[in-house]
């Protein structure tokens, strides 16, 4: 079984209890509620951002946003997509910061953020290919096919509705292999 | 996959897509103390959560204390100085209304109701009702079917007023017809950070973010266009009306923000 749908169909992470004793300021509830979610957060920021070091903060930016958050909360929902599409949000601000600081420098140096040993996407088409696609089709992309999530949680983590992430991802796929075509061509 | 009727309509390019997909990106583990230094962050960093709780508790308590030894000292000391009003326990009616009541959440039209935040003891102020306020439709963004827009209040009735909560919004098309709405307060990014108390200085502004979709769902081929978005504010049971040009897919869907203080200061309405 795939280790991300091994990850959804497992016991429910402590449930509602633990958010219950976050929800009141302990903060060891919250650690034990969302350390099981943490290495698949870590993962989503990874292949979004496509470095290590700049995921291990978007994640942990996400997590401080989430406990700071957990009061509204809506009680009886799941936490999983609900810190996915934190983790989402925070690599899409994180993208944004990198491109403002790209621009203020007078001649960047290309790709001057990233590092061979940092990159996650080791297929070097694949990765200029990724680059191209829009914000959102990425991530839909990398829910879907990569985390093997089902279309309703992967329009929930994106904020579309269950349709549009089908279209939306039926469209990315085919622009993604118009564009490896092109890289490979 | 084969289990898994959607993806049995995949064709074999596709298939050779997702699995180059799978292969190709190798994001790993984090490193060993990544999680705990996260949570080390998260208590330094985060304390606006717990301690909330506890400056909220503390000042209620304080409150509470200090109108009970006034109380006694007006009662004990100077009885001649109580008005006329009060009450057995000697507890000036006036020194009651130290915390702001927590805010009612209003309704959407999709009948979601969500939390009030934590009411934070502030001097009272009037809310900011739908009469004293106008608003304005703010900058527009759209980008592969996604379609954003800021809409502005601002305080026109000359006494500061204070607001907190989603807005609520009903969408009526050049006819006059009112159109299916469905607003939705999401835990997404525009509902991000969550709704907090706005006050509204005479003149003041603020404002909120709206975002939906273009692209049909179900058995939808098109979607119908608004030219008349009616606008609740917070916990008001009135509405503001703005002209706009939109046409949200799924019913009628809309996201959308809190009220949040001033202009939108990124400009963004994807913010």
């Amino acid at each position: 079984m795939h280790p991300f749908l091994w990850w959804m169909t497992s016991e429910a992470v402590m449930g509602t209890d633990l958010i219950a004793r976050a929800q009141t300021g302990d903060i060891a509830a919250f650690e034990r509620l969302v350390e099981p979610l943490y290495e698949k957060a870590f993962q989503l920021a990874a292949a979004m951002l496509d470095d290590r070091a700049q995921a291990e903060d978007a994640v942990q930016e996400a997590l401080i946003l989430a406990w700071r958050k957990l009061d509204r909360f809506r009680y009886g929902e799941d936490i999983r997509p609900w810190l996915m599409t934190l983790v989402a949000n925070q690599c899409r601000e994180t993208r944004r910061r990198r491109w403002w600081s790209v621009r203020k420098v007078a001649d960047p140096p290309e790709q001057a953020h990233e590092s061979e040993s940092d990159r996650v996407v080791a297929d070097a088409d694949l990765h200029s290919a990724l680059q191209t696609l829009s914000e959102r089709d990425r991530l839909i992309l990398i829910l879907r096919y990569f985390f093997d999530l089902p279309y309703e949680e992967v329009a929930q983590i994106a904020r579309v509705s269950p349709d549009a992430a089908r279209k939306a991802s039926a469209r990315a796929l085919a622009r993604l292999r118009d564009r490896l075509r092109e890289e490979e061509a | 996959m084969n289990d898994d009727p959607e993806r049995g309509q995949m064709t074999e390019d596709e298939k050779r897509l997702r699995d180059r997909l799978r292969k190709g990106i190798r994001p790993g583990r984090p490193s060993h103390d990544a999680f705990w230094r996260a949570m080390n962050e998260v208590e330094e960093r985060g304390r606006g959560h717990s301690s909330r709780l506890g400056f909220t508790a503390g000042l209620t308590a304080g409150a509470v204390l200090a109108v009970i030894l006034l109380g006694t000292f007006l009662f004990a000391v100077r009885p001649h100085l109580l008005p006329a009003h009060t009450g057995p326990a000697g507890t000036p009616h006036s020194a009651a209304p130290m915390v702001t009541p927590t805010p009612s959440p209003s309704p959407t039209a999709s009948g979601i109701v969500h939390p009030p935040s934590t009411s934070v003891p502030v001097a009272p102020l009037a809310r900011c009702h739908t009469s004293g306020l106008s608003i304005t439709l703010g900058k527009t963004g759209a980008a592969a079917g996604n379609d954003y827009t800021t809409f502005d209040l601002q305080n026109v009735s000359g006494q500061a007023c204070e607001t907190e909560g989603f807005p609520g919004m009903a969408m009526m098309a050049a006819d006059g017809s009112q159109l299916p709405t469905n607003v939705l307060w999401q835990n997404g990014a525009l509902a991000s950070p969550g709704p907090t108390l706005v006050v509204l200085p005479a003149g003041g502004v603020a404002h909120f973010n709206i975002h939906w979709t273009d692209v049909p769902s179900g058995d939808e081929t098109s979607c119908p266009t608004a030219t008349t978005l009616l606008v609740t504010p917070p916990n008001e049971t009135t509405q503001l009306r703005v002209a706009v040009n939109m046409a949200p897919c799924g019913n009628g869907t809309i996201d959308a923000s809190p009220v949040r203080q001033g202009a939108d200061p990124t400009g963004d309405p994807n913010s």
